[in-house]
């Protein structure tokens, strides 16, 4: 019985118990409740478990495989150091809206049909920007707003995309050829989320106005629609140039960033584009290990940026320096996960980099664009952020102490990060039909030179002053800055037709009383009092004029 | 007078309590609220025993005999009117309770004399429920317009008295001015005004009269407050809250998108009208006032109308799901009736329950509420999803039929408008959510808890039913597919 109840279930139940909680007790039963999901997911069986009627639809919540299960495996083993580091510094509601996303991202892993994967989808951006408007900041309000809205149109195309394939098709899940309209929308709406072209930027906008606990909590459960997409669209073209895009985005936008979590943010859109690029390359089977490899990389790092922030109170890459005497054990999180992010040789993404590269030699521009990635990747989350904040040189800062779960969520992490590295078969062992790498020390030898362009990178421009505070738009400037101008515009224009129509209208209705009062008013023409003689005259002219004209027409 | 005549019971029945009220009124307070209770009751089991029967294809009726040669009064059940008036029987008992904790709470006068207008004004809800052709649909409507006035203007000042004067001018001039001259001629033409499954009037109108009769029909019904006769729901937030939510969501909008659903089904008919483009401009005209409406809304600063705005939008959204002709978005404009009902009501409840509890009416005191009234503010914010169509909520569920319906009917226009509204209502209900949860509290702000319990009470139900909403919907489009056809 305990072992049909869907995994996504039991994180929902936490997420609403959870606030009831204070403390300790609180910071401990987060912990659990992912644990508790994991023994479940592995409890899946293969193929669809049972049906639940809805909307006059048979749908399949749970839909079991191999790699289902390793990807649920995947957010899960993130997710869990994620709330032992920050489960004490989070408030109530964070944890709750971290956990429903969790809950979500399995809903997403597991579902069977594409109406479970939609409403999926719905949960997550709820609570996406829930834990947005937690942040305490004052932009924290507008972000998640913004995001909001984001996600509403992202959802409501990938509603109307799965309306347009579920109306006379199949509702359950199987690939889709990028040839119908609805595919391409149920493609476009799974990409937002994912910050592909043209809403990179709302990535970078949104995690960091969250507080830094929840950050770390977007950071671990916001690639759900990954596996989805590799269900679906394996092999298109299309996610070449999306990801191209993105990875592009990542590198430039990466190098002007100053608050940590923007950085973060922007490097995160970079690797997204390669994990794209993988999908459309067609390389599936390398998907899992690269994306284990970066997910708990960059978790690991934003856990870091938490960190610092928690006890520091800085957020901004020029005032930090040198923390490395005071807080080694973090430095260390740091290096590890920026290696991991790079996916170097015994990093856990390495063995997936080394097939994805092997998959695009038949592609030039791809494989040149996933080294610039392989660089630019070092560059920001190596020595932009790793390098710069703990062995660049800066003084000691006043810290407050580490927070309970600290130590253990980074040693965690790490693990995760390493483990795979280490262990080339794990992924195999976790999903027989992703297969053992086969690794050449070439390659490896490539990449570390790669990653030395990105070091080379940063040392050459690192005295360069960017633009280092403020916004850095992308194509976000249409909506954020254009689209408003216009609507200012409009707007005044408007206004302006109004005045002016209404002075027109004020100066016809003065002119036209005059002339009515020149004519009618106490002294016009009209109302004077006239001799009887002129009236007589008068009429007498009326009349005349009259029977002449009679007399003419007879 | 032949036929089921249980159905003029539950006409009766609502009036007879307005009697008993009056009554006890000058007894006890508490046997008057009794009473109002027990009649709800007593209504809401006396619809929903039907509920089976109808499902089975049962179509209930009661004639009364000939007023004039050819104009006689007729009650009927059908799917549609079973809905109605299901819906505003049971919210009436919700509704009842609330208002209990609302008059009280804030000591206002004349309470006998609300329950019974109450009392009578469901009554007129169950006679435009229950009506088997357009005179007497058109006598209850009148009766519903009537009875709520005493109740919008329940205040008595002189601000409330000139609103008042907006809601009566609105409604009767467009039933009378319109809807009445638009009965008279579809008699001229048909000889007959009882409502026909798929419709009477084909073969008897054709081309742009169709368009105009049917216009003279939906402007007509002002209830529906399609723009721009929508004036007298924004005037009408001078009543009491109770009373709001009786507007909004028990009875009259509802009567009024019920009454353009029945026009547009049993008197025109869907084939009818496919096959009559004259009458496409209405799909066009419901989108115009959805956004248009939303807009305004968007501007607004109190809270109530805003509500009101945002009602107008979602009753231009039942108009345009059932102009688009497939079987799909009727049923989507059918249940969104009751998803919209289970939300608005919820709203409506919660800005009353921050007015009794702080005399909070505008947007910007309601920063930081969710603390001090969690219940108020988490209904508030699951009534506010429903409006959005955030899933699982009942918003989600109707607009889920109405977009697969707007995708069926090959109408871009219905689909942009679909997605513009649920932006523009993300767009002024999440600052709403963002406040209640997350904004700090005014430092200086008066210290208060929850509404009294009765009001929080309804809310709750409300909000449940708002968000439990998807196990209605399998019923819901098994009672309403003999009338829309079969989804799919």
């Amino acid at each position: 019985m305990i072992a049909s109840l869907p995994p996504a279930l039991v994180l929902f139940a936490a997420a609403l118990f959870v606030p009831l909680l204070r403390g300790r007790l609180r910071h401990v039963f987060a912990v659990l409740a992912p644990l508790a999901a994991l023994a479940l997911v592995w409890q899946v069986p293969d193929g669809v478990s049972a049906g639940v009627r809805f909307l006059g639809y048979t749908l399949q919540p749970v839909e079991g495989s191999g790699l289902r299960r390793a990807w649920a495996t995947l957010f899960l083993l993130t997710l869990l150091p994620a709330l032992v580091q920050v489960g004490g510094a989070a408030r109530g509601r964070e944890l709750a809206l971290g956990l429903g996303l969790g809950g979500a991202v399995l809903m997403a892993g597991f579902a069977g049909d594409f109406i479970t994967l939609y409403l999926a989808f719905e949960v997550m951006a709820l609570c996406t920007v829930g834990l947005v408007w937690c942040g305490r900041a004052p932009e924290a309000g507008a972000a998640g707003l913004r995001t909001a809205v984001l996600l509403l149109i992202a959802g409501f195309v990938l509603k109307l995309g799965i309306e347009g394939i579920t109306h006379g098709g199949p509702i359950t899940v199987h690939a889709l050829a990028l040839d119908t309209p609805p595919a391409w929308l149920v493609l476009a709406g799974l990409l937002a989320t994912l910050a592909a072209v043209p809403v990179s930027a709302w990535l970078a906008d949104a995690w960091p106005a969250a507080s830094p606990a929840g950050t770390v909590l977007l950071s671990a459960t916001g690639r759900a629609a990954l596996p989805v997409v590799a269900l679906l669209f394996a092999g298109e073209d299309a996610l070449l140039f999306a990801g191209a895009w993105m990875i592009v985005h990542g590198i430039v936008y990466g190098a002007v960033e100053d608050d940590m979590r923007k950085l973060l943010s922007r490097a995160l859109v970079g690797q997204l584009g390669v994990m794209l690029v993988a999908i459309g390359l067609g390389s599936e089977a390398a998907l899992l290990p690269y994306a284990w490899g970066q997910l708990a990389g960059l978790t690991l790092l934003f856990m870091v940026a938490a960190s610092i922030i928690r006890r520091t109170g800085c957020h901004r890459l020029a005032e930090l320096g040198g923390l490395a005497r005071q807080m080694p054990f973090t430095a260390l999180a740091a290096v590890i996960g920026a290696l991991a992010v790079a996916a170097l040789p015994l990093t856990a993404g390495h063995a997936g980099l080394q097939l994805i590269l092997g998959a695009s030699a038949a592609v030039p521009w791809v494989q040149g664009l996933l080294f610039a990635a392989g660089a630019g990747l070092m560059w920001h989350a190596g020595f932009r952020f790793a390098w710069q904040v703990f062995f660049a040189r800066g003084g000691a800062v006043a810290m407050r102490p580490a927070q309970a779960g600290e130590s253990a969520g980074f040693a965690m992490a790490m693990a995760l990060c390493l483990v795979p590295g280490v262990w080339p078969a794990f992924h195999a062992w976790l999903a027989p039909s992703v297969g053992v790498p086969v690794l050449s020390w070439g390659a490896a030898g490539v990449q570390i030179a790669v990653a030395l362009i990105g070091v080379a990178g940063y040392f050459a421009t690192r005295r360069i002053p960017g633009a280092r505070q403020g916004l850095a738009h992308e194509l976000d400037w249409l909506w954020r800055v254009a689209l408003w101008r216009l609507f200012a515009a409009l707007g005044g224009m408007l206004e302006a037709a109004g005045r002016q129509m209404s002075r027109g209208q004020a100066a016809l209705g003065a002119r036209l009383g005059e002339r009515l009062g020149r004519h009618l008013g106490v002294k016009g023409v009209l109302s004077r009092a006239w001799p009887i003689g002129t009236t007589a005259l008068w009429i007498a002219v009326l009349l005349t004029g009259y029977v002449i004209a009679y007399f003419l027409r007879a | 007078m032949t036929g089921d005549s249980g159905l003029l019971l539950i006409i009766l029945l609502p009036l007879a309590g307005a009697l008993a009220i009056a009554v006890a009124g000058r007894i006890a307070d508490n046997l008057r609220e009794a009473v109002t209770l027990g009649c709800a009751g007593l209504l809401a089991a006396l619809v929903w025993q039907r509920l089976p029967a109808v499902l089975d294809g049962a179509r209930p009726a009661l004639r009364f005999g000939e007023l004039l040669p050819g104009v006689e009064l007729v009650l009927a059940l059908e799917p549609l009117g079973m809905l109605f008036a299901g819906l505003a029987s049971a919210l009436w008992i919700v509704n009842s309770v609330y208002s209990i904790g609302y008059m009280r709470g804030n000591a206002e006068h004349h309470q006998t004399r609300f329950y019974a207008f109450f009392a009578i004004a469901i009554g007129g809800a169950m006679g435009v429920a229950l009506a088997g052709n357009l005179v007497t649909l058109f006598l209850c409507y009148e009766v519903l317009t009537l009875s709520t006035w005493p109740l919008v203007a329940h205040k008595g000042d002189g601000v409330t008295l000139r609103s008042a004067r907006v809601y009566l001018g609105v409604l009767l001039a467009t039933s009378i001015g319109l809807l009445l001259p638009a009965i008279l001629w579809t008699w001229r033409l048909a000889g007959t005004l009882d409502f026909v499954p798929g419709g009477f009037l084909d073969g008897r109108i054709a081309g742009p009269a169709a368009g105009a009769l049917l216009g003279l029909y939906l402007f007509g019904i002002g209830k529906a407050a399609l723009m721009p006769v929508h004036r007298w729901l924004p005037a009408a937030m001078v009543a009491p809250t109770p009373v709001s939510a009786l507007l909004h969501a028990v009875a009259v909008v509802k009567a009024g998108v019920f009454t353009v659903l029945k026009v547009l089904v049993y008197v025109f008919g869907f084939d009818f009208l496919r096959a009559t483009p004259a009458t496409d401009w209405v799909v066009y005209v419901a989108a115009f006032s959805v956004i248009a409406a939303s807009v305004i809304a968007l501007r607004q600063t109190g809270i109530k109308r805003l509500l009101a705005y945002s009602t107008v939008a979602q009753l231009g959204y039942v108009v345009m799901a059932g102009a688009l002709l497939v079987p799909a978005a009727g049923l989507g404009a059918a249940i969104h009736m009751a998803a919209h009902a289970c939300g608005k009501i919820t709203l409506f409840f919660a800005a009353g329950a921050f007015y009794t509890a702080a005399k909070k009416t505008l947007l910007t005191q309601l920063d930081g509420v969710g603390r001090r009234m969690p219940w108020t503010a988490a209904a508030f914010t699951l009534g506010a999803l429903s409006m959005v169509g955030v899933p699982p909520t009942a918003g989600f569920i109707s607009k889920w039929y109405i977009l697969g319906g707007a995708l069926a009917a090959g109408s871009a226009v219905a689909v942009l408008t679909i997605l513009a509204s649920a932006l523009l209502n993300a767009a002024y209900f999440l600052p709403i959510v963002y406040r209640l949860w997350f904004a700090a509290p005014a430092e200086d702000g008066p210290t208060h808890g929850e509404a009294p319990w009765p009001m929080v009470l309804a809310m709750v139900v409300t909000a449940l039913l708002t968000l439990g909403f998807a196990v209605f919907a399998a019923p819901l489009v098994a009672l309403l597919t003999p009338v829309m056809g079969a989804y799919k």
